[in-house]
């Protein structure tokens, strides 16, 4: 007994209370600097609600209940520091029942669309059966650092999770043959930007891209060989290029091989021999052949034809890993020409010049998570690694993973309200001759099934609705040029406890610094 | 991208207008035009506010090109760049360049602090190409391109005319100057008047004024008196008189006058603030500094009178001084410009609640500060008695009291706000954490003193610490926190600022430290 009274003197004293508060101002500081280094939620996870700081706070309240009662029996001029110091633990209990019951989120409203839903700043994880049509859910760690989740679900396995991740760029090596990625720099005078093709299925790049007015296709190697112009006149047979996709072999049509004719229709037809078999186009309708008698096109054909006059009048560039092509208006003139990292290739259009950066025959580039601490509110990512056999996928809260039978992602917990609002109308007015917005509200429904309210919800002016608060929180703009509106949903059946120990301690701390002892001394005198 | 629409932009604006020069010209002398001191009155729509064209030209200039050092007033040059729309000026546009790494890129040495537009455009490209290389790290360097491009982007504002905007009664809109000033206008402009030369294009230009008050009223002029008259830098020479006079003679009527006269100054200048921006003026750091200094001075005259002991007066003038040098002086650090508000801050009458009374708190732990560091200074030069020592340590003790109350009372008020605006009491927001760490700090200090823990030998070296803890809720949350611990360097004005605050705080706690205070002082 002795012991504990020892300990009881000990937490409620004076000297206590200053470690408390002082560890209590440490650790915040260090919280506060771990935010600015990082951003919020990696803030949130590693100190404001980890489990040290819950005991710290704990503590904090252990030393303030035990030093108020060790003050009591109740003595008239303590009134003041009972007062302040009962407000303290309302203020902690209020807290508690906060952290504990209430719920904080988010609500995103589409136009005219009822929305039930309100998303929770916690992730969860989603494995969707594909073929029982089930849905299995699992909280993932509020951890600020990559973890193991060594987790097995069915014949799905789940590794690595990452709570803050960036994409970086990978080049993997591929498994299929004959696939070409390239990177490259495109500059002139006023613009400087670098972009990635590559003929390989799963890459982040495609085979063909658009940069302004440019359009940029990738093609196979092979055909480069057969753009430039090599002949000084060129005949009508030089505006085409053939080529095999099988044998990735292209030709150019002369007098000796080919032929031009005129159909039924006026349409122009090519007729091209190669290994002593003719091979009959219309250009101008499809790039396959065409049977002779019938002219049906041909799908199964591996020949295919070119019309470089389609890409005369516009911007086209044609890449080919090592060697670019493209057609110069002024020369009246295709070039084939060779592109590398050292001395950057003309291009004919407003000084752009092209560069090569990297080039590879079996890797391609892909994005795939790493772990990342964040930095200034960028990379929310999450990702999880999920191995199925011999397969691994990556599910993030941007991308889902579909592996063997099984959908897999990433997505915020949600509640349902047990009412929807509709979004009905958005409205926002802006600073005069400015893009900043002065003030924005939405124009809501709430229906619960047998009552229905019509709401303006703005800035300051929350909807409270079922003991839920809809406070206009954001708006995002869409597509079709109207407004969605986001509203921070808040319940919190501390809020009573909070406010009253609040009032409390602004007039106990009033009463013990001003009034106790006082007597109005300067007011008489 | 945006930055290459908007060269070609301008690049067309100005072969358009180039053929209207010679027209424009009509013998009228850029010179007599932009130095006209009526244009200064003229009303400008920038920014989402009505203000007149000095305040405007002051702000966008200081914006541009950090200090103008041209020898030309703001209003003069802004006016001849925005000529430049028009017709041929000599006059450059200069651009502000302040990292060295910037400075490297465009290759331009080390001392030289500003860049000409011409010279910056031809490489804009590579800026913008490392702006986006940098964007991952948010560096020092990343923060200077990003400020470099803006201050581009206003330079071509500037000279395409669109900066200059003038009320257009017949479209009862605001168009830039390059629109408002065509030929066409200009010739029926003369018909009507018969004016010519510079008289015309200068009467024409303050046409706009009078259309302006016509349709609306002529209360943006009163920003013009506010910006002319400088009422903050005239307290300061009578705060710095008050002072001087209050340790110089024995009487008090002449310091507590002139204390008296520098509340009544500073109440006109607050209120003058107040009428043109239509709000509490609390609303960013340069009015907070404005309203401690202030708020610091009105406690510290009213503990005096009540207290009857002059140092409460003396510290709160010492105080309201270092907050009107900084406002006069620290121009870089704090904005003194009016700009509207964020939409959750506006019509809040907790939002002004909360901040008042957290900024008057701070501004009677400032007092405490000062207080402190005096009799820190007058026991290390001459040896306090005990008595007189148990006096002013009673002295700060009573300004910490009223300072932890009003901080408690203002961070509560606080969550309410945050409650009401957006249903969240408390979300450890670093403003809203570094408050309660002030609190927590000075807690432990009354806490320490209460139980005996603290001498009072050490209670008044404490509360000088202490107060470190607030500049860093005040500023340091703001220019270090704010800004990302990742610009090393803390090349910002703010960081300098704060680091030499706490260096020299502490540089004088420790030399004031090595003379022990009277010991039997309790």
């Amino acid at each position: 007994m002795k012991t504990i009274a020892k300990i009881e003197r000990f937490v409620g004293s004076v000297k206590f209370a200053v470690i408390i508060v002082l560890a209590f101002a440490a650790y915040l500081t260090y919280g506060t600097f771990i935010e600015s280094l990082y951003n919020t939620d990696y803030a949130n996870r590693l100190v404001y609600k980890s489990i040290p700081f819950m005991l710290l706070q704990f503590a904090m309240f252990l030393s303030i209940f035990i030093a108020t009662t060790l003050r009591f029996p109740y003595k008239k001029r303590l009134l003041g520091f009972y007062v302040l110091h009962l407000g303290l633990l309302l203020l902690f209990v209020g807290s508690f029942v906060t952290y504990i019951v209430g719920v904080d989120g988010n609500m995103e409203l589409f136009p005219n669309t009822p929305t039930r839903t309100v998303k929770l700043p916690k992730y969860q994880l989603v494995i969707k059966d594909l073929k029982s049509q089930k849905q299995y859910i699992s909280d993932l760690p509020y951890t600020p650092d990559q973890m193991n989740l060594g987790q097995k679900f069915k014949d799905l396995s789940l590794q690595s999770y990452y709570p803050f991740a960036k994409l970086e760029r990978e080049w993997v090596k591929s498994e299929m043959e004959s696939t070409r990625s390239s990177h490259y720099l495109l500059k002139n005078e006023n613009f400087t930007q670098d972009f990635l093709l590559s003929s390989h299925p799963d890459s982040e790049a495609k085979a063909s891209i658009n940069l302004g007015p440019l359009n940029i296709h990738y093609l196979p190697r092979t055909l480069a060989n057969c753009f430039s112009s090599v002949d000084n006149q060129p005949s009508e047979l030089s505006g085409y290029i053939l080529w095999d996709i099988n044998s990735d072999q292209c030709f150019r049509p002369n007098a000796t091989n080919a032929r031009l004719e005129t159909n039924k229709s006026s349409q122009e037809v090519l007729i091209f021999t190669h290994n002593n078999q003719d091979h009959v186009f219309i250009p101008g309708v499809s790039p396959l052949p065409v049977d002779r008698k019938t002219f049906q096109i041909q799908p199964n054909s591996p020949m295919r034809i070119f019309s470089k006059k389609l890409f005369e009048k516009r911007p086209h560039l044609f890449a080919f890993g090592d060697k670019v092509a493209f057609y110069d208006k002024d020369e009246q003139k295709w070039f084939a020409e060779d592109v590398n990292s050292s001395e950057p290739t003309p291009l004919p259009w407003m000084g752009f010049e092209i560069s090569l950066i990297k080039d590879s025959l079996d890797r391609y580039p892909t994005k795939r998570p790493v772990y990342s601490a964040p930095k200034a509110n960028k990379n929310r990512i999450h990702a999880v690694e999920v191995i199925y056999k011999n397969e691994k996928v990556w599910a993030t809260n941007q991308k889902a993973a579909r592996v063997g039978d099984y959908e897999v992602l990433i997505r915020p917990e949600q509640i349902t309200v047990p009412f929807q609002i509709n979004l009905e109308r958005f409205h926002m007015d802006k600073d005069p001759g400015t893009q900043n917005p002065a003030s924005y509200e939405s124009y809501v429904n709430v229906f619960d099934g047998t009552d229905s309210r019509y709401q303006k919800v703005f800035m300051n002016n929350p909807l409270d609705f079922d003991q839920f608060t809809f406070y206009q929180a954001s708006y995002f703009p869409l597509e079709s040029g109207l407004y969605g509106s986001v509203f921070s949903v808040n319940y919190d059946p501390g809020r009573f406890l909070k406010y009253l120990g609040s009032l409390l301690l602004v007039l106990g701390s009033f009463w013990h610094f001003y009034i106790r002892n006082k007597k109005w001394k300067w007011l008489k005198a | 991208m945006e930055m290459v629409k908007s060269l070609i932009l301008t690049i067309c604006l100005l072969a358009g207008f180039g053929a209207y020069a010679q027209n424009l010209q009509m013998g009228a002398d850029v010179n007599l035009i932009c130095g006209d001191k009526t244009l200064e009155s003229i009303p400008t729509q920038a920014g989402g506010r009505i203000k007149p064209l000095r305040v405007h030209a002051e702000q966008t200039v200081r914006l541009m090109m950090g200090k103008n050092k041209t020898g030309l007033s703001a209003t003069q040059l802004f006016c001849r760049l925005s000529m430049k729309a028009l017709m041929p000026v000599d006059q450059e546009a200069m651009i502000l360049v302040e990292h060295i790494d910037t400075k490297k890129l465009l290759d331009i040495p080390d001392e030289q602090k500003m860049i000409s537009l011409d010279d910056i455009s031809s490489s804009l490209s590579q800026l913008e190409f490392e702006y986006n290389k940098t964007k991952e790290d948010q560096s020092a360097f990343h923060k200077d391109l990003s400020k470099t491009l803006s201050r581009v982007t206003l330079a071509r504002q500037i000279v395409s005319g669109q900066s200059w905007t003038f009320y257009d009664r017949t479209i009862s809109d605001w168009v830039g100057l390059n629109f408002y000033l065509t030929p066409k206008k200009l010739e029926n402009f003369q018909k009507e008047t018969n004016q010519q030369g510079h008289n015309l294009i200068l009467s024409f230009l303050t046409q706009s004024q009078s259309d302006y008050i016509q349709a609306n009223n002529d209360d943006y002029l009163l920003e013009l008196t506010y910006t002319k008259i400088k009422i903050f830098s005239w307290t300061m020479v009578v705060v710095l008189i008050a002072i001087v006079v209050l340790t110089l003679f024995k009487s008090l009527i002449p310091g507590v006058s002139l204390s008296i006269l520098a509340i009544i100054l500073q109440l006109i200048g607050i209120t003058m603030r107040v009428m043109i921006s239509g709000r509490a003026p609390i609303t960013n750091m340069y009015e907070t500094v404005m309203f401690s200094g202030f708020g610091a001075l009105v406690i510290g005259s009213i503990i005096a009178a009540v207290k009857k002991d002059k140092l409460y007066l003396f510290g709160g003038l010492a105080y309201n001084l270092l907050c009107l040098l900084m406002m006069t002086f620290a121009v870089g650090m704090l904005d003194e410009s009016i700009s509207p508000l964020v939409p959750v801050l506006r019509d809040n009458f907790w939002l002004s609640t909360h901040v008042t009374c957290i900024i008057l708190s701070y501004a009677a732990l400032a007092l405490s500060w000062m207080i402190a560091n005096i009799v820190l200074a007058q026991n290390f030069f001459s040896r306090l008695t005990p008595a007189e020592y148990k006096k002013k340590e009673q002295i700060v003790y009573n300004c910490i009291k009223v300072g932890s109350v009003l901080l408690s009372a203002g961070i509560i008020l606080g969550g309410v706000w945050a409650d009401y605006s957006w249903g969240r009491f408390w979300g450890w927001d670093p403003k809203e954490t570094w408050s309660l760490i002030v609190l927590l700090i000075y807690m432990a200090i009354l806490h320490g003193r209460f139980s005996s823990w603290i001498p009072k030998e050490r209670f008044v070296a404490l509360s000088a610490a202490a107060f470190m803890s607030v500049m860093m809720a005040w500023f340091g949350v703001n220019y270090i926190l704010a800004s990302g611990l990742h610009s090393y360097g803390f090349s910002e004005g703010g960081a300098i600022f704060l680091g030499s605050f706490f260096t020299i705080q502490t540089i004088f706690l420790l030399v004031t430290f090595r003379k022990p205070l009277p010991l039997n002082a309790g």
